[in-house]
């Protein structure tokens, strides 16, 4: 059952040779392995083996990316939410700004009783004589509009003034 | 030794790189060797047999030479199944160990198969593995040395102490009787 070997030395001697080949001689036990179950086990294998190996770009990366790339999202997924739910809650100041009102300047006489004389005024300080105009208003009731608001002044003319002011705050 | 037929897959089913015809031819071949080379390490020859040939079966290339590919993957097998036999041994108070007959009983004048196991299992199995090898498995002694690690003047040199060494146990025991 030997083969050709190249390696081997011519120099046996005879009996040992003669030995070797009564020894040869012997037949192995025979297999007992059940050949069908070998053949179905080799083909599952081999089918198992071929459906694993199908190349996929994602497949070829090592297990390792994967699972270091998961537990790096986790513990920033962790980080953030430890951050929005730690943080404390804060007052913020917004500045807005509020365009100027620059079309007219409104002048406007205004005498306020006991105050002093008529200033011309922007529209800034005419709100503030509307708020003097209505105080005087509630006080002493609309027909305040008639008097006079200076001693020696013609009820007239404060009348057009006051009634000048009352429509420039309605808007007429 | 195999041609390109027997390489190639005669189905189109997607499967490893050893079509079942090939695997077949190689089974019929060479179980018995196998199971006889690895008889000098386990009892369980039959199983590292057959878990070679289904490992073979899911090779996704051929290997180059088959057969030595064979020894040395039923050579691990047998060692790795010896050591675990030998641990289970120790734990086991007491067990009928079954006859594992090495070679079909022989016709005189042949050699007496039961006395040649028994002389093949009292050698050292550095050199049972070369003889064993070599005169059943039909291995080479360049094929024995890629299974082994061992050089081929190495492998040489222990075949032949191990059949000088068979020869004189196997004549002692035949004193012996006669």
């Amino acid at each position: 059952m030997s083969t050709h070997d190249d390696h081997r030395p011519d120099d046996f001697p005879p009996d040992l040779k003669a030995f070797e080949a009564a020894l040869a001689g012997l037949v192995p036990a025979g297999s007992r392995i059940d050949r069908d179950r070998l053949m179905y086990r080799a083909g599952a294998a081999a089918t198992t083996s071929a459906t694993k190996s199908l190349p996929t770009r994602l497949s070829r990366l090592p297990a390792m990316v994967w699972l270091t790339a998961t537990a790096a999202m986790l513990l920033v997924t962790l980080g953030l939410g430890a951050l929005v739910a730690l943080r404390q809650p804060q007052e913020r100041i917004v500045y807005v700004d509020r365009p100027a009102n620059t079309a007219g300047a409104t002048t406007l006489a205004l005498h306020l009783p006991g105050i002093g004389p008529t200033l011309p005024l922007a529209s800034d300080a005419a709100n503030a004589g509307y708020l003097a105009l209505r105080e005087q208003v509630l006080r002493s009731g609309v027909e305040a509009l008639d008097v006079p608001s200076r001693p020696g002044e013609r009820s007239d003319r404060a009348d057009v003034r006051n009634r000048a002011l009352l429509n420039h705050f309605l808007g007429s | 030794m195999y041609d390109s037929d027997d390489m190639a897959n005669t189905d189109n089913r997607p499967t490893g790189a050893v079509g079942p015809e090939l695997l077949g031819r190689l089974l019929d071949r060479h179980a018995a060797a196998l199971g006889l080379y690895a008889r000098q390490w386990c009892r369980t020859s039959d199983d590292v047999v057959q878990q070679a040939f289904v490992q073979l079966a899911r090779q996704r290339a051929m290997p180059e030479q088959v057969e030595t590919w064979l020894y040395r993957v039923v050579r691990n097998g047998a060692i790795s199944a010896g050591r675990a036999e030998q641990r289970r041994r120790q734990h086991e108070t007491a067990a009928a160990e079954m006859a594992c007959s090495w070679f079909v009983p022989s016709e005189p004048p042949g050699l007496d198969a039961a006395a040649a196991a028994a002389a093949l299992e009292n050698l050292a199995v550095d050199e049972r593995e070369v003889i064993v090898a070599h005169l059943w498995g039909g291995l080479t002694f360049q094929d024995i040395a890629a299974v082994t690690g061992l050089s081929s003047s190495t492998a040489h040199r222990r075949y032949e102490s191990g059949l000088r060494q068979l020869r004189e146990t196997m004549t002692r025991s035949e004193q012996r009787r006669s």
